[in-house]
């Protein structure tokens, strides 16, 4: 009984007792009929005479009162049961099926909590909602469930709407996590209207279940053209908003450090940002830092950060054992759980190796270089390496953070190939010149017309006239990582330092693109310049690092900090900090004469993955200049990175030891924005020609085919009220009700 | 005159209609004995004629004087020095004991059913009369005649008045010609009849009865009492309507009848009033919650009012 009326009411458990309240006026019209006043009575003569004059019409007014009150009854009844018209099943079509598709948005932004739920349990609810149209119209609909983060695998695909589907959904949807990922949301859409135009039907229903945060719409045309198709193709398309208002956020955006320098027991300076993206200041925002899962005793706190603002935090992280670390910043918990925490993984060394290869004979050149980064290894994190020219062929330089050439004349040509391949492929180079350089070799070996390792075509050895009378410093530097010791109170250290000579370069040379002279003379000659090779930095110095043409390396203050600040500078090349966001697979690339194909991935829920790395396959083509001989490689992709945090990858080595690589997953930063786009704007953003239904937090009058539904429930209301009206105008000629003089006496 | 039976007087309207007493001598022919002349014939001082004797005239009125000269049996005949005759006709029947009782919805005191108010009336005029030496005989009856008070002038007559008004047991169905024409069987001189009752009777029978006493000679006045209730109809609410001598029930809404019944009982009055003014029959309606003296003061004044305007 229950199930042939659920196909014609929302509600059908409320017909039958609703249908037993149609009753209701019946009975008290007996009831009142029955209780009576008795009057003894003389004039019966004139009270018979008017009944008998008036009973046909009596009777029928009261007839057509309790009419009027039983359809009343009936319609209130009607208006809480829910009545459904629908339109399929009086269309030719109606033997076939209605096809829904509902994407779900499982972005980061969906894990957006309000009260005890989120965005994304609000879309499962809606996924329930829309299939529980099986439970009363079985097998008449199909459904076919596509998640955003995984737009080509449908999690099911045009399943039949019955109970027994309903079963197997409801296991699914218990087991269904959202992502931390920043998800384009047109991807899906462009995913099911594939699936759509392939599905025969009477009706086709695209379901977009999504929080539509403003910058979903804003940033992303594809999303609004995908569902302009669809509807052209005559699909209707359904969005369905799980969440009603924005929610004010705060995310780190950052967390970052000179992570290239870090080395046992050396302070390493490292930096968070965290942006407000609510509407209201944030005031007193403290940040937890956790080293490798220990809570640290200090709590970082920002005093404010203004809406639409980011204020950036520096502290200093000690690490007292080589190997990695992990650190973690994170903010009091707030709306949105996956920007609180940010994560930085860092491989702590015993110190960092610097080579140096002094072209002078006596060494006199490095002399000063040597003593400002290697004097104290254990404060400073570099150990330099000093040696000759020739040793850079012999040498693996892979090894060395960075490599200072000093007063080098010229390098045999194996020596240019292993430089050139060396910082290609990241290492830092710093020259400094001398009297010794051979400008032409610099110009025909190194420079190669800007293609080489050497920034600039040389001209000569150059004076710089100084003039005792002229107190301006003989240098002057930019804003620049390398020189942040003159940035605030080592101006003055400047009007010190002295520079006598220098390599000019050429007179028809000019800085190209690429190439940026981050200090000069004071007769505006270049005397620092930096440029990039491949993925490797370079910093050229025009002036010797030894006291023959500057006295520089006699001023410690001025001299030590830029070396160590240059030696950090290059090693970021080599060792970039390594920024991940969830969702991109980690390529596991092994050379497989060293390691085995088996590795673990420690994922941060603490999990092991166990995966056997397939053997890449060679290139054909040839391989790139300097790009060394190939090498037989293990190369993998594993995509399941969407939880933040540090995974582990564990790699054995031939030899059955075994290493570790840490890597860090953020969240993305978009999806930290929790602005909403309005009604408005996204039918801006369709277009007028596009009769897209955008459906509010929690009504969910359109399900099945629902807006016919709210079509006849407002008819039924319009209904009531008419029969309400005539009934109380019937129960007013009736003179059920005392007349205004009757009522005023 | 019992306890009980005092109840029909009221003091506030004895008062009032006493002050009436002058204005009544003109009302009522032959009010005070010897005021003016009666158009009765009877036995007096002053001749007027003689007339020939015939069977059943009463021998002592022969005039043997003329006999010894005529030697023919006259009857000497004396313009009559006469009281008023006035018979109370008081409806004891079941519908008189409708009342609606209590004050309130407009009424200001609580009113005396029908039965009560109607021997009200009768007592105060009955009192009336008697003070002014007139005769007064008393009829009450349902049905049928239940008691009959033979006219008398003496003061002391009230007694026997009120106590055939208060021994009456209502309960029986008005048959109002068969009572009208008994009284007027029973009265042999002309006199004043005056009906009091709430006319609830089959109206041929009540028009017929009226008219035979108009025929007769009689003066006739008619009180018709009506509770509010009857007159204005304000139930609501479901109601069963029993009806008193056996007219039956009727469950119905009150207010859906109003307007049927109102206009019913407007058209019995219409056609009574018609009626009574065709045959010269003084006809007055009364509430019982009016007031006893102001109504009869009222009617007083009106048939000093039409005295006046030349009635005989």
């Amino acid at each position: 009984m229950l199930e042939s009326l659920s196909s014609l009411f929302i509600h059908p458990e409320l017909v039958i007792p609703g249908a037993l309240l149609i009753a209701a006026p019946i009975i008290i019209h007996f009831i009142n009929r029955l209780r009576f006043r008795r009057v003894k009575w003389a004039a019966m003569e004139f009270l018979l005479a008017s009944q008998q004059r008036n009973r046909r019409r009596l009777l029928l007014e009261q007839l057509l009162l309790l009419l009027l009150r039983i359809l009343a009854v009936a319609g209130l009844v009607l208006l809480v049961a829910r009545p459904l018209v629908d339109p399929d099943q009086f269309s030719l079509f109606q033997r076939q099926k209605s096809h829904h598709v509902v994407l779900i948005d499982d972005s980061a932004s969906m894990r957006d909590r309000s009260d005890e739920t989120t965005a994304f349990d609000a879309a499962l609810n809606v996924v329930r909602r829309i299939a529980g149209l099986g439970e009363r119209r079985p097998d008449t609909q199909t459904l076919t469930l596509l998640l955003a983060s995984k737009p080509p695998q449908p999690l099911y695909t045009q399943e039949n709407l019955n109970r027994e589907f309903l079963a197997r959904l409801e296991t699914g949807l218990k087991a269904l996590r959202c992502s931390h990922r920043a998800l384009d949301l047109s991807a899906g859409c462009e995913a099911g209207r594939k699936l759509l135009a392939d599905m025969p039907g009477a009706a086709r229903t695209f379901h977009l279940v999504s929080d539509f945060r403003r910058h979903d719409w804003d940033e992303n045309a594809a999303l609004a053209s995908s569902l302009r198709e669809m509807y052209l193709d005559k699909v209707t398309v359904n969005l369905v908003r799980t969440t009603g208002e924005s929610h004010s956020n705060l995310g780190i955006t950052s967390l970052t450090g000179t992570v290239s320098a870090a080395a046992v027991n050396v302070p390493l300076r490292l930096s968070a940002t965290v942006r407000n993206y609510g509407e209201q200041v944030a005031q007193d925002v403290r940040l937890t830092v956790l080293v490798d899962g220990q809570k640290r005793p200090a709590i970082e706190t920002i005093e404010k950060i203004d809406p639409g603002q980011e204020r950036t935090i520096e502290f200093d992280e000690q690490f007292a054992k080589t190997g990695p670390h992990d650190v973690q910043v994170s903010l009091p918990a707030d709306p949105l759980d996956s920007d609180n925490s940010r994560f930085l993984s860092i491989d702590v060394p015993d110190t960092n190796p610097v080579l140096v290869i002094d072209g002078s004979s006596d060494d006199s050149e490095a002399f000063y270089l040597i003593d400002a980064l290697g004097a104290v290894p254990e404060k400073t994190g570099f150990s330099p390496t000093l040696d000759r020219v020739d040793s850079l062929k012999r040498r693996p330089l892979e090894k060395f953070r960075s490599i200072f050439l000093l007063n080098v004349s010229e390098l045999p040509p194996d020596a240019v190939r292993a430089l050139e391949s060396y910082v290609a492929a990241g290492g830092g180079l710093a020259w400094f010149l001398g009297p010794q350089v051979r400008a032409a070799f610099y110009n025909e070996t190194l420079y190669k017309n800007g293609a080489g390792l050497f920034p600039a075509r040389l001209g000569g050895v150059a004076d710089l006239n100084a003039d005792a009378a002229d107190p301006s410093p003989d240098f002057s530097v930019t804003k620049h990582p390398v020189f942040d010791v003159f940035q605030d109170d080592g101006d003055e250290l400047l009007n010190y330092t002295r520079v006598t000579h220098y390599v000019a370069t050429a007179r028809d040379w000019a800085p190209p693109d690429g190439v940026r002279v981050i200090a000069t003379l004071r007769n505006r000659s270049p005397l620092a310049v930096e440029h990039r090779f491949g993925k490797g930095r370079v910093v050229t110095f025009f002036v010797s690092c030894g006291t023959a043409w500057t006295n520089w390396p006699r001023i410690p203050d001025a001299f030590v900090p830029i070396q160590l600040q240059l030696a950090t500078y290059l090693a970021e090349g080599r060792q970039p900090l390594d920024v991940k966001t969830v969702g991109e697979p980690l390529v596991i690339s092994l050379d497989a004469a060293t390691y085995a194909p088996q590795v673990e991935i420690h994922p941060p829920d603490g999990t092991r993955v166990p995966l056997t790395v397939g053997l890449k396959k060679p290139a054909t083509s040839t391989p790139p200049e300097g790009a060394g001989d190939q090498k037989l490689l293990y190369e993998e992709a594993y995509a399941n990175t969407d939880q933040p945090g540090v995974y582990a990858l564990v790699v054995k080595r031939q030899d059955a030891g075994e290493e570790t690589r840490r890597y860090a997953y953020n969240a993305s930063e978009a999806e930290s924005r929790l602005a909403l786009a309005t009604t408005d704007a996204i039918k801006r953003k369709l277009g007028p020609d596009v009769a897209a239904q955008i459906q509010e937090v929690g009504d969910f009058n359109w399900v099945r085919g629902e807006e016919t539904t709210r079509e006849i429930h407002d008819y039924v209301l319009a209904i009531l009220l008419i029969i309400l009206l005539a009934e109380q105008a019937m129960a007013l000629r009736l003179s059920y009700h005392p007349k205004p003089a009757e009522v005023q006496a | 005159m019992t306890r009980d039976s005092r109840r029909f007087l009221q003091p506030e309207a004895i008062s009032r209609i006493s002050r009436l007493e002058l204005q009544a001598r003109n009302v009522v022919e032959g009010f005070l004995s010897g005021l003016h002349r009666s158009p009765y014939f009877g036995q007096s001082v002053e001749f007027v004629q003689h007339r020939e004797y015939v069977a059943g005239d009463d021998p002592r009125r022969i005039d043997w004087k003329a006999w010894s000269k005529t030697d023919k049996y006259y009857i000497k005949q004396y313009e009559e020095d006469t009281n008023l005759r006035c018979t109370l006709l008081v409806d004891v029947s079941e519908s008189m004991q409708f009342g609606s009782g209590a004050a309130g919805r407009g009424r200001k005191t609580a009113s005396l059913n029908k039965y009560e108010y109607a021997c009200a009336v009768a007592a105060s005029l009955a009192y009336l009369l008697l003070r002014q030496q007139d005769s007064v005989g008393l009829v009450t009856f349902d049905s049928a005649v239940r008691s009959v008070v033979p006219g008398r002038s003496k003061r002391n007559h009230l007694h026997s008045v009120l106590a055939a008004l208060d021994a009456q047991d209502p309960a029986e169905k008005t048959d109002l010609y068969s009572i009208l024409e008994q009284v007027a069987d029973q009265q042999s001189q002309r006199g004043m009849i005056v009906l009091i009752s709430d006319l609830f009777v089959p109206r041929d029978g009540l028009f017929k009865g009226l008219r035979l006493l108009r025929h007769r000679g009689h003066d006739v006045l008619l009180f018709q009492i009506l509770d509010d209730e009857e007159l204005d109809f304000n139930y609501a609410g479901t109601t069963r309507f029993e009806g008193l001598e056996g007219a039956g029930d009727l469950v119905c809404d009150p207010r859906a009848l109003r307007d049927g019944y109102l206009a019913a009982l407007r058209a019995f009055l219409d056609e009574l009033r018609r009626h009574c003014s065709q045959n010269t029959i003084d006809f007055q309606t009364i509430r019982t919650s009016e007031h006893l003296d102001a109504v009869l003061a009222h009617y007083l004044n009106h048939r000093v009012g039409m005295g006046k305007s030349g009635r005989t």
